[in-house]
């Protein structure tokens, strides 16, 4: 065995001193053996970084697959859901309800929510409110789409605007991605 | 400049630089990271969280005044210790049936050329399954660039034993592929 051939894969990887890997250098060019195994172990290398690749993508298709079924399944739950409602109690909704009978109670709350907004409009002159609302600050959060997504379930630096509902209380009410 | 707004502006400028620190070793180490860590045995989802929770810590170590040094080793290091609070699915990569990995389907290949590569992962892995868990470990993390000396960092080991240690690794996998 050659007295180098201990070095070879540091000497690969740039971790040997100068003075050593110099030494090396003008050794390989008189061995016949260590160029080979050099090869080798450089063949070695690139095919377990071609292998980590393979199982980081693998791993994240196995994901992306997962997803899939699982919006496909939340999809078929939510169909199922629709059709077992009984279709009387959409009925109600369409049918106007005869006169002295109390309306529904979800009648009445969209009826409360409108009143509420006719109130607050009152409150200013509409052109200070709209001042206001144009005013308000706008508050930009970058997430990468690789942070939300698999890798490669999103092309490279594709871009998401996020509406974020706050409700009165500050907290997030709802939260929709669209294309930027 | 008033003399009474230095003591306000350094801080917050501190606050930025090492926030845009933060930021651009996100996009540097994100995939690196995410690639160790998948390799080791860990689900995509699971990955995932550790490496956010990695760059928590990161965040929270800058804005601590923490040391800058080695930091891109200080990550790693986090990110293999989260991992390792993991453990049940850590092993997971190198138990499983060698078909649920190496599937991927590459366009740029003929037939022929996905058979051989799909052989030769088969073989790489088998041997990789033979070698001891620091064996594996410190090719892993050679694998996603890092030096000897960061290595040892993260495993906690001397930088000598890391090349004796990768010296040894690629060695086996040689032999054992037959390349």
């Amino acid at each position: 065995m050659c007295e180098y051939s201990g070095k070879l894969v540091a000497w690969l990887d740039r971790e040997l001193p100068p003075d050593e890997a110099a030494r090396l250098e003008r050794h390989l060019h008189s061995c016949s053996q260590c160029p080979q195994r050099i090869a080798a172990y450089e063949e070695v290398s690139a095919t377990l970084a071609g292998y980590c690749d393979d199982v980081v993508a693998a791993s994240s298709t196995r994901r992306r697959g997962l997803s899939i079924w699982a919006g496909a399944g939340a999809v078929a739950a939510a169909l199922l859901l629709v059709s077992l409602i009984p279709h009387t109690s959409a009925d109600r909704i369409m049918i106007p309800p005869p006169p002295g009978i109390t309306p529904p109670a979800i009648a009445f709350e969209r009826a409360h929510i409108a009143t509420r907004n006719v109130t607050r409009r009152r409150i200013g002159n509409p052109k200070q409110v709209q001042n206001a609302t144009e005013q308000l600050p706008e508050i930009e959060i970058a997430i990468p789409a690789d942070a939300l997504f698999p890798p490669g379930a999103v092309p490279e630096g594709f871009q998401f605007v996020a509406d974020i509902s706050i409700g009165a209380d500050g907290s997030a009410q709802s939260l929709r991605l669209r294309p930027y | 400049m008033s003399s009474d707004s230095i003591p306000i502006t350094l801080p917050v400028s501190c606050v930025a630089t090492r926030s845009a620190e933060a930021t651009t070793l996100f996009h540097e180490l994100r995939k690196p990271l995410l690639r160790y860590l998948v390799c080791l045995g860990l689900s995509a989802d699971d990955a995932q969280d550790v490496v956010q929770d990695a760059f928590l810590s990161l965040h929270q170590h800058l804005e601590s005044g923490g040391s800058e040094e080695n930091i891109r080793s200080w990550l790693f290091r986090v990110a293999h210790n989260l991992a390792r609070n993991r453990q049940k699915t850590y092993e997971r990569r190198f138990v499983a049936p060698l078909d649920q990995g190496t599937n991927r389907i590459s366009y740029d290949s003929t037939p022929e050329q996905m058979v051989l590569k799909k052989e030769k992962f088969r073989r790489l892995e088998s041997a990789i399954r033979l070698l001891g868990e620091c064996e594996r470990e410190c090719l892993l993390l050679r694998a996603g660039g890092l030096r000897y000396r960061e290595i040892a960092d993260v495993l906690g080991i001397a930088t000598s034993t890391v090349g004796e240690t990768v010296d040894r690794a690629i060695k086996k996998l040689a032999e054992k592929c037959n390349v």
